[in-house]
């Protein structure tokens, strides 16, 4: 009994230090600026910077609101640095419906500031259950003949030279889930296209191999990584706001580990 | 026989760059989608048939499959209500849905529509809250189960210590190498474990789908081994 209580107050006690190291920071602003950015980011930077203006790009949003707080900022970025090149911006998602309203809201917003016109400079296209990367390698027409509007894609000028995913010249993933595996099997490994990844920073350890092999050009991962990219591209978001309590909770966690390993060597030498 | 067939058919078609190869592929992809769609109905199918079942013999738990009916129900009217209203309301503009004119999309997607309200008030923070409480449960893991018990431990400990403050702009600011040991975890002994897991994972997908194609695996078809 007594031992129940004490592990229960434990929890409590570190669950109310989790909330105050998340909820003050978000008070008391400080900078915290990145001395180096990771090559892996830097490469996805650099790959859009390298393309000529009006090149194809897809962004495959295959995320969900439970891990928007690391992936839509990094999203909001890429789709920045792709309008401020003039490059053409395909949405999409293989990930499910409730990716469709998150990334429409994200393009769009991006497509609001920089003044660029749907249809022209961007396209929506809708959730299609089915293997939809697996048709695009054939036809693109024949996976999304409408966008999510029900218009035809086809005569779309931003579709202008594109028949096949072979057409695109880059695709990045803001994935939670697998769905890059299946863009490295049919985009990379079928198509050519090169690839980038977003994903959470959990998952991230997953897709170094595939960094290694050049089957992915780069990698942003988690929101210390998408707080680079708000770096790159010179527009500070809710990634460089959020660098502030990730900071703070990382800290308490080694803090919490190093007390965990303490009582752990006080109490193995009072048992000796 | 199907399975068989098809299996050994595609194992080819990846090989063959012939134009009837590529229109056969075409052809099944197209099917592969409509067999998507009707694998929605079929869990939706599933689902309800699971709570009904639970409610019905009042297992433990049973109220939350009550909340999940109430979630569908409301997640349901919110997006087929609309598509009522205007099968009988007078027609405006001039753009169309299924045919119905004077809309643009889908009913109750639009943004301030129903469904868009359900999922931008209800399921967006309900979803955003569950994923954020594993914050908390992993801070008390940590001060619980992060131990230095022996050698391969502490290493662990250590690695998870600098990836910690690696991935956060303090660590660069506290010493300029700790950014590159963290570089260095994830790409070199970390890319190992993974290539090795990955290749794991992929000798056994091919025994599995061998053995799905040959007939000797069949409990995907819902029977045990015979």
């Amino acid at each position: 009994m007594r031992d129940e209580f004490r592990y229960n107050l434990t929890r409590w006690i570190i669950f109310i230090l989790v909330a105050l190291a998340l909820s003050i920071p978000q008070f008391i602003k400080f900078g915290l600026p990145w001395s180096t950015t990771a090559r892996v980011v830097h490469n996805i930077y650099d790959k859009i910077e390298s393309l000529p203006e009006g090149s194809p790009v897809i962004i495959s949003s295959s995320f969900d609101p439970a891990s928007a707080g690391e992936l839509k900022p990094m999203e909001l970025a890429f789709v920045r640095q792709c309008f401020r090149k003039n490059l053409r911006v395909i949405g999409l998602t293989i990930w499910g419906v409730p990716a469709v309203p998150m990334m429409t809201d994200i393009i769009n917003q991006v497509a609001k500031e920089m003044g660029k016109q749907y249809g022209v400079d961007y396209v929506i296209l809708p959730f299609k259950p089915g293997p939809v990367y697996l048709t695009m390698c054939q036809d693109f027409y024949l996976a999304y003949p409408s966008d999510h509007k029900d218009e035809p894609t086809k005569p779309m000028p931003v579709f202008k030279g594109i028949r096949t995913l072979k057409d695109i010249k880059f695709l990045m993933d803001f994935a939670a889930g697998v769905t890059i595996d299946y863009w490295i099997t049919y985009g990379r490994e079928k198509a050519k296209i090169d690839l980038g990844l977003g994903c959470t920073a959990v998952m991230a350890t997953d897709y170094y191999p595939y960094l290694q092999s050049k089957q992915l050009l780069g990698l942003i991962g988690g929101l210390g990584a998408a707080s680079q990219y708000e770096a790159l591209v010179q527009k500070p978001g809710t990634a460089t706001e959020g660098m502030r309590p990730q900071t703070v909770v990382h800290l308490l966690i080694i803090a919490l580990i190093m007390v965990g390993n303490l009582i752990f060597i006080v109490t193995k030498s009072k048992r000796r | 026989m199907i399975a068989f067939v098809m299996g050994i058919l595609f194992i080819i078609q990846f090989f063959v760059p012939h134009q009837w190869s590529q229109d056969m592929l075409t052809w099944v992809t197209k099917w592969l989608s409509i067999i998507g769609g009707v694998t929605l109905l079929v869990g939706a199918g599933s689902l309800i048939h699971i709570h009904y079942a639970k409610i019905k013999r009042r297992v433990a738990g049973w109220g939350y499959s009550g909340v999940m009916f109430f979630g569908l129900i409301l997640s349901l009217s919110a997006g087929i209500t609309p598509a009522l209203i205007i099968l009988f309301a007078p027609a405006q503009g001039n753009q169309s849905f299924l045919g119905i004119e004077g809309i643009n999309t889908v009913p109750g997607v639009e943004p301030g529509g129903p469904l868009d309200w359900v999922f931008m008030k209800m399921f967006n923070p309900m979803s955003a809250t569950m994923f954020s409480i594993l914050g908390f449960f992993m801070a008390s893991a940590a001060f619980r189960a992060f131990r230095a018990r022996s050698l391969e431990a502490t290493l662990l400990l250590v690695a998870a210590v600098l990836i910690m403050l690696g991935q956060t702009p303090l660590g660069g600011m506290l010493w300029s190498g700790i950014p590159d040991i963290m570089a260095w975890l994830l790409a070199v002994p970390n890319t190992a474990a993974k290539r090795a897991i990955i290749f794991g994972v992929v000798l056994g997908s091919i025994a599995t789908s061998l053995r799905i194609i040959f007939g000797i695996e069949r409990s995907y078809l819902g029977g045990g081994k015979e």
